[in-house]
């Protein structure tokens, strides 16, 4: 009898509690996050789309604003400053600003897979970096993305031993005009980006993967500052958590993805979406591991190779880059 | 409802209920037999499909194997491992792997390109595709695994390769066991796709696929294109696959289409095969055999229906027939005959009625000629009665004349001739005159036991014990120095002729008035006793009685059993009260023995029973 009261008692005050809780919650308006996207819209960024239009950061009580990326806009310095929460950044400016330092710490890998590639005309006989001795590569510049182009094409002829003044290295023309020309042997390009166009374009293609000789990068992380991650690592949970998913719809259903992306992007181009999403996806879903997961030789490959290219300005702790705690709270521990 | 319709519904439910549950069991028979067919089909074609999945593996590994354990392929393994690319050695030793061994390997299918790695870095040192040579394959799991066992790096979307690729390696060893190679082959998943999509029928849906951990579709399925490592399924079948389960399942399917689903967990591959077909297909023979149950059904029951139809034909037409012939008969016309031929047991009975039919002509004809008989017996009677009341009337009429002259000269000679006659001329005199008195009196009983019979009778109430204490009050005043007990029950009505009841009251009270003469207390009782709902009256006295042996002649006229002198009278009372009682359909009977006292009982029959007694009585 005494048992049956207490349960009821228990059960009574539980619903209570339940009941309170759902009304509470509402009340406590959604924490506002600003994330500063890399580039502009477009199919790249569609897991974050997929992750807002589903309801994830709604169901984690985040209200998300995108802050567009594009020309002249540092995506690393808006979240150093502060002006957004969260920030899409490349993995080398993580270690370039850490570097630096800037407190600034990658707490997921995006794109595992980088997607930088070099091409060359399918005629032209360059088929991998040694056929590239002599020849003029379109490779150079310095402003955001572009800079990846340069520093893992250094990064590949260090790897295989190749003299990179015997090869001429100029601008990278994103217009690709002086690929086309022939002025130029080689270009860089993203997979994601430049290839589709050139593709679209019926363009017959060597590609040389930087992967494919030993030069792992990741492309897009996602990055906050060590600030938030000590006072609010629960905000940094939950962004992630509803991150993730929104990527895991994406690849799911790229074909919904890119419906999604399209009311985002500037380019409403379906096709060149599609090509793009179909082409970014493996890159995020790399079939190693789950979605946004990092590997500390990665990390420290990465590292030693913006070391050896003295674009760090000092040596640090790369462990101190990234951080897998969030990852492992997603995920509860599982890798795969 | 008539015979016909309940004759029909009954054949017709008699079809219909056995019909339906045997046609519902086998069609429930039916569907179980064909969804596990269907089931035990798709089980098998996993079974099938992933033992000859397996066996590609088996085949393709043993043919990697066997390569990398040539001799020539270890000794030039062991040669790249050592010497730098721009040695002739290392040129020469690449040229012989590749012509003499990886490319004519090419040739059996299998792979579509064979490759040797280094054991340092991964570097593919000699490959069957040129473009490949040169690459690190040092973080890829082939590489790794592939140093000290056979592996496969299960299938994967090669960003490189832009399309889904499977890997398998092993290593090479020298004489003395050192690694000096990992040689790896890539699969043609083309020939994977032809095992994976093999249709083992003609069925239209029929889909099988392979799904890997991240719910990818690793080979395509049949309605979807470019779904191959690009598209994730999860569906129920997935998900219980992927869960490492073996089964199978109803659910919907990526094309959100209800199937029948068989999954099976492929732990070597970490993948899941999927077998699928549309529910509207699996289920089609189940419609259609429901469709010949309903249809055979259908056809028993009309069969039946018509056949009850028939039979209640064949049934009921006689019966009508007898009914009608019967109606016939009913309404007199009994030369009717129903006249069924059919030798079963309507046409025994409708035999058997004309049988009876006629019997009844034949009765009836009797009857009529005895009513006939009755009739005119009755008339004659009629007249000989009214002649012979005529006859009495007359007689008594007559008689009277003459008597009167007989007493008026009698009373004469005695009043105008006193003395002139001696004693015994007196006597006899008076005896003439007392005689011719006496006649008188008969007569007039006479007349008026004729006229009780002639009456018209007036039915109205009459209240008997009213007329019974009449009576006896002038009983009393007759006689007042006699010492008389009227017991007389209150409240006897009846429905009657007052006057002729009052003459049987008059009757029965005056005889026992005076047969009570002797008693020096005169008690007489009037009543009634109910027996067996018949109301009986009674008038008892403690008179001198009767010898009941005499009891008959009591009631015809002119019997009496005392003297004249004794007790006067002519005989005709009770004779009167007889007939009065007769004519109402009553019975009268005396209870009495000598000195005993007598009680006469009277009843009136059914109809005067009627009496409306005032309430308050017993």
């Amino acid at each position: 009898m005494r048992k049956i009261t207490s349960l009821s008692i228990g059960l009574f005050l539980s619903g209570l509690m339940l009941f309170g809780c759902g009304k509470s919650q509402p009340l406590k308006s959604p924490e506002e996050v600003k994330l500063q996207l890399k580039w502009v819209h477009q199919a790249q960024f569609a897991g974050f789309y997929m992750a807002q239009e589903k309801g994830h950061y709604a169901k984690e009580n985040i209200k998300v604003t995108f802050l567009e990326g594009g020309q002249g806009i540092d995506s690393s310095e808006s979240v150093i400053s502060g002006k957004a929460y969260f920030g899409v950044v490349a993995p080398e400016d993580v270690l370039i600003k850490r570097s630096q330092g800037a407190p600034l710490t990658a707490i997921a890998a995006i794109y595992r897979r980088s997607a930088v590639v070099y091409l060359s005309m399918a005629d032209s006989g360059i088929i991998r970096p040694a056929d590239l001795l002599g020849k003029k590569v379109a490779a150079a510049g310095t402003a955001g993305a572009i800079r990846d182009f340069e520093f893992q094409f250094y990064a590949l002829m260090k790897k295989l031993g190749l003299d990179s003044k015997k090869l001429k290295i100029v601008t990278y023309d994103p217009d690709y005009v002086t690929f086309y020309k022939g002025e130029v042997d080689v270009t860089a390009a993203f997979a994601t980006g430049g290839l589709i166009k050139m593709r679209q374009k019926g363009l017959k293609l060597n590609l040389i993967w930087p992967s494919d000789y030993g030069i792992h990068f990741y492309s897009d992380s996602l990055a906050t500052t060590d600030r938030l991650i000590s006072e609010k690592p629960d905000l940094v949970t939950r962004f992630l958590r509803a991150t993730l998913r929104g990527w895991q719809d994406a690849i799911d259903d790229y074909k919904q993805a890119v419906t999604v992306t399209l009311k985002y992007a500037q380019i409403k181009d379906l096709e060149l979406q599609t090509a793009m999403m179909e082409a970014m996806l493996p890159l995020v879903h790399t079939g190693e591991d789950r979605i946004g997961w990092m590997k500390a030789e990665v990390w420290q490959g990465m590292y030693q190779i913006l070391l050896e290219q003295r674009l760090l300005a000092r040596p640090f702790d790369v462990n101190q880059a990234y951080s897998l705690r969030f990852l492992k709270e997603v995920y509860g521990g599982k890798v795969k | 409802m008539k015979l016909g319709p309940k004759l029909t519904i009954f054949f017709l439910l008699l079809a219909i209920v056995p019909t339906a549950i045997v046609g519902y069991l086998s069609y429930e028979n039916g569907r179980r037999t064909i969804i596990q067919k269907t089931v035990d089909h798709l089980v098998s074609i996993n079974i099938f499909k992933s033992n000859e999945l397996k066996r590609w593996v088996k085949d393709n590994e043993s043919s990697i194997e066997e390569l990398a354990q040539r001799t020539w392929v270890r000794e030039f393994a062991a040669v790249l491992a050592k010497h730098d690319i721009p040695d002739h050695a290392y040129q020469n030793a690449k040229a012989t792997i590749i012509e003499d061994h990886l490319k004519p390997r090419l040739k059996y299918g299998g792979f579509f390109e064979l490759f040797l790695m280094c054991p340092r870095h991964g570097l593919i040192s000699a490959s069957t595709d040129e473009k490949q040579e040169g690459k690190y394959r040092d973080t890829n799991p082939y590489f790794i695994e592939g140093k000290s066992h056979n592996y496969i790096h299960g299938i994967y979307y090669s960003p490189v390769l832009e399309q889904p690729a499977m890997t398998m390696s092993t290593p090479i060893k020298d004489k003395q066991g050192n690694l000096v190679g990992v040689l790896a082959g890539r699969l043609d998943l083309g020939e994977l796709s032809k095992i994976i999509s093999l249709q083992t029928g003609k069925s239209p849906t029929e889909d099988t696929y392979l799904v890997n951990t991240f719910n990818f579709f690793v080979t395509e399925p049949r309605f979807g294109q470019g779904y191959a490592l690009k598209k994730a399924v999860r569906t129920e079948g997935v998900g219980a696959g992927l869960s490492g389960k073996d089964g199978v399942g109803f659910y919907k399917d990526y094309r959100g289409e209800p199937v029948i689903g068989a999954y099976k967990w492929l732990p070597e591959f970490s993948m899941c095969i999927i077998t699928e077909i549309d529910q509207a297909e699996a289920f089609a023979p189940v419609a259609r055999l429901a469709w010949v149950i309903t249809g055979i059904a259908s056809a028993l029951s009309l069969a039946a229906g018509l056949l009850g139809l028939f039979f209640a034909r064949t049934i009921t037409r006689p019966l009508r027939q007898l009914a009608a012939g019967a109606e016939e008969i009913g309404s007199g016309k009994l030369e009717q005959r129903v006249g069924t031929a059919s030798k079963d047991e309507i046409g025994g009975l409708s035999r058997a009625f004309d049988r009876m039919a006629g019997n009844l002509k034949t009765i009836t004809v009797s009857r009529d000629e005895l009513e006939q008989r009755v009739r005119e017996r009755t008339a004659q009677l009629e007249v000989a009665n009214k002649e012979l009341e005529a006859f009495a009337y007359s007689v008594s009429h007559d008689l009277r004349a003459p008597l009167r002259a007989l007493d008026g000269f009698s009373a004469a000679l005695i009043s105008g001739y006193p003395g002139k006659l001696d004693d015994q001329g007196q006597h006899y005199l008076n005896r003439i005159q007392a005689a011719s008195q006496r006649m008188g009196q008969l007569i007039n009983d006479l007349l008026h036991l004729s006229r009780v019979t002639r009456r018209e009778f007036v039915t109205e109430q009459v209240d008997l014990s009213g007329f019974a204490r009449e009576i006896a009050a002038e009983l009393q005043a007759e006689d007042p120095q006699r010492k008389a007990e009227f017991v007389i029950e209150p409240q006897m009505f009846v429905q009657g002729d007052a006057h002729l009841l009052r003459i049987v009251l008059e009757n029965l009270l005056s005889n026992a008035w005076k047969f009570t003469s002797p008693r020096p207390r005169a008690q007489i009782e009037v009543g009634m006793a109910e027996q067996t709902g018949e109301h009986i009256y009674f008038v008892r006295d403690n008179g001198v009685g009767f010898n009941m042996t005499y009891a008959d002649k009591l009631f015809a006229p002119f019997q009496r059993l005392h003297g004249m002198r004794e007790f006067p009278g002519t005989g005709i009372g009770l004779a009167t009260v007889k007939r009065i009682i007769t004519r109402y359909g009553g019975r009268v009977w005396p209870e009495a023995a000598v000195d005993q006292g007598a009680t006469f009982y009277f009843t009136l029959g059914g109809i005067h029973e009627k009496t409306n007694y005032p309430a308050g009585r017993r």
